[in-house]
């Protein structure tokens, strides 16, 4: 099994409003198919960068709701989740989205300027080769 | 299907392996078998402090009935493939789905989710593994049953098989989970299916309201255990009480634990209070509200004078009980007096639901004893962030005295490594679960180190002074097994020899192998 893999950097608008550029992984195409999540805190511009055309929803801090509005994005055969949360919000959707077939996810830290962290959390159903 | 084999069971060589894993596709189809490291990957994930090698699985099945659970265990005994059961495979801070022993295949049973049998008057369920208490909680509310569920801190994700065979605890008057567990199916190694109590009567209604059957009990050593893979489970419901009365009692200093204890433990023998009251340490609240690194700014761990100062500061206790009543108006009512009394004069505030209503905490407390289900309780994870959690729990009489023992053996241990005590005390009537929850940052590998060895130490010290675990975690699963004893130790090992005499089934839960 292999999906294609492309690598992008959160530069640019990321790192304009304080968050560390770094590497994380990023495939297939951009389509309204993938839901977008930031919390409130996470400068939207941080987002930017992923050009998203889905609907981007905030985060305030209910698990719950986080952990079934990704499950219901997945079951409702939507491609990909890309979520700007706290560490407990990436523990879970790292966490809970196993048994959705075929879905893979990423992690990665975000450090911001004035000393909070942020956790990305990109899954993506890849296609099955 | 994957063409790549990152992990090996023990004696395997990659063809045999695949082997068996085209049997098991076979079976149970090719998209409910994993063996790639991508889609292997959230089955890895630990927070508990060992590098995620340790544990990691060689594949993950996903079978869909019980009959391929048999199937499946049948081609596992055969070809020596041994296999991790879980139900909803979200054992946090206890090594979450992840096997014991790397290299074993997670036998994931999610896929049998399903509600058999309902009883609106005994009020009974007979679940698969795979239910939630979401799932459960919906079914009940969609057919009006007046009955109330009992959940864990992670309610919706996790279900009752899992809760009842970790022996689990919850927050309503039904939260001993394997307590209100009745009736197991079991799938044995060989892929035989046996049921217990009299389950195995044929045209026995009794499997899900006769708890102990015939002859021995056999139950219990389903629990905690590696004897079978339970397919089905009994599950008794609490009935809905015409009145819920959800309180919370504060007291202001750490001196205060005793009392606090022994006013609960009373409560409990008299059965005035109806669930388990928690003797809560207040951090662990506070680490639900606020990063550390944004409120304490001192090295080392959290000291009990800051603990005190910003408790005063935010009109919070050091300890917090929170515990209900439930059953008519005049039951009620009548207990709330006698709570009342317990209280008065010991300078603990009890606060009602009218006080309480806008805080966040509460709210969170108050929908867990009406077995209510939220995630609120992962806000922990941002206290010091990077993921890691540890759960220390132990068993311990009822009484003040055990909880100060074992509150300042617990504070010494971690402060010397520099962990902060996240606590508290689920108080029975003669017994008590103590429980920390050992928060690290397991991105950075030495505080991952020293996370390991304060718990390594936390059991060794607490061993010496005759206290065990409840529960652990599945790094630390031989050592808690030691301390019960090498006769202990060979009568586990007896039985699963004779159960399992090839070893298939999670080798090395609670310390047990052939
Ligand atoms: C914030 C937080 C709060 C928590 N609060 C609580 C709490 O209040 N009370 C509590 O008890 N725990 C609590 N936990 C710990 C844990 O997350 C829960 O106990 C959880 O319910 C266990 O996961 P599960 O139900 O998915 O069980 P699983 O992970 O499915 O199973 C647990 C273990 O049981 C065995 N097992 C499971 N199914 C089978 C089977 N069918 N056959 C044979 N063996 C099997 C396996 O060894 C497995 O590893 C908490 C954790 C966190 C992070």
């Amino acid at each position: 099994m292999t999906t294609r893999r492309e690598f992008i950097l959160i530069g640019g608008a990321a790192s304009m409003v304080g968050l560390s550029g770094g590497l994380v992984w990023h495939s297939g195409r951009k389509t309204s198919d993938t839901l977008v999540i930031r919390s409130a805190e996470v400068p939207s511009a941080a987002m930017a960068a992923f050009d998203a055309p889905g609907l981007e929803t905030i985060f305030s801090g209910d698990y719950a709701a986080l952990v079934d509005l990704v499950g219901q994005h997945f079951a409702k055969d939507g491609r990909r989740v890309i979520a700007a949360v706290d560490h407990a919000g990436a523990l879970l959707l790292a966490r809970t989205l196993r048994g959705h077939a075929g879905v893979r996810i990423a992690e990665h830290r975000l450090p911001h300027r004035n000393g909070q962290e942020f956790n990305l959390v990109i899954a993506e159903r890849g296609g099955k080769a | 299907m994957a063409n790549s084999v990152p992990l090996l069971p023990p004696g395997h060589s990659p063809a045999s392996f695949m082997g068996v894993i085209k049997q098991i596709e076979a079976i149970i189809g090719a998209e409910h078998v994993f063996v790639d490291t991508d889609r292997l990957a959230p089955y890895a994930k630990i927070m508990i402090p060992d590098p995620d090698e340790v544990h990691a699985p060689a594949g993950a099945i996903a079978p869909g009935t019980a009959e391929e659970v048999q199937q499946v265990m049948a081609i596992c005994n055969a070809q020596t493939v041994p296999v991790w059961p879980i139900s909803t495979g979200h054992n946090f801070g206890y090594g979450s789905a992840a096997p014991a022993m790397r290299g074993t295949v997670v036998l994931d049973l999610r896929r049998l989710d399903r509600i058999l049998d309902f009883d609106p008057v005994l009020g009974t369920v007979l679940v698969e593994p795979g239910v939630t208490y979401k799932k459960l909680l919906d079914y009940i509310d969609e057919h009006g049953h007046p009955f109330w569920i009992d959940v864990p801190g992670p309610g919706p994700i996790v279900g009752p098989v899992g809760q009842a065979l970790e022996r689990g605890i919850g927050y309503t008057a039904y939260g001993d989970h394997f307590g209100h567990s009745c009736g197991f199916e079991v799938v044995l190694a060989d892929g035989q299916v046996m049921r217990t109590g009299n389950g195995m009567i044929p045209g026995n209604n009794t499997f899900n309201t006769t708890k102990y059957g015939y002859g021995p009990y056999l139950d219990g050593i389903f629990s905690q255990s590696n004897f079978g893979v339970v397919t089905k489970m009994g599950l008794w419901l609490m009935p809905r009480p015409e009145v819920y009365k959800p309180f919370l009692v504060v007291f202001e200093k750490h001196d205060d634990l005793e009392k606090a204890v022994e006013i609960c433990q009373q409560l409990k023998l008299h059965n005035v209070i109806k669930n388990t009251p928690i003797v809560g340490h207040i951090l662990y609240q506070i680490a639900q509200q606020v990063r550390r690194a944004d409120v304490f700014k001192g090295s080392g761990s959290v000291t009990d004078e800051w603990v005190s100062q910003y408790a005063a500061d935010h009109r919070m206790g050091v300890w917090a009980i929170p515990a209900a009543l439930y059953g008519t108006e005049e039951q009620v009512a009548a207990d709330w007096k006698l709570v009342k009394k317990a209280f008065r004069g010991t300078g603990a505030t009890v606060l009602t639901d009218l006080l309480l209503h806008e805080d966040k905490g509460w709210q969170h407390a108050k929908r867990q004893m009406a077995g209510k289900l939220d995630l609120d309780e992962f806000a922990l994870y941002n206290w010091r962030g990077g993921g890691g959690s540890v759960w220390f729990g132990v068993t311990l009489q009822a009484r003040g005295s055990e909880a100060r023992r074992f509150v300042d053996l617990a504070k010494a241990i971690l402060s010397e490594f520099g962990f902060d005590f996240l606590g508290g005390f689920m108080v029975q009537a003669r017994e008590m679960v103590a429980v920390i929850d050992l928060l690290y940052d397991r991105s950075i590998p030495e505080e991952m180190a020293k996370a390991h060895a304060c718990y390594d130490k936390l059991i060794s010290e607490f061993a010496k002074i005759g206290i065990g675990v409840y529960r652990t975690n599945t790094g630390f699963m031989d050592k808690a097994a030691e301390i019960q004893g090498e006769v202990r130790r060979e009568v586990n090992q007896r039985i699963k020899r004779a159960l399992d005499p090839n070893g298939i089934i999670a080798p090395g839960k609670s310390g047990i192998r052939i």
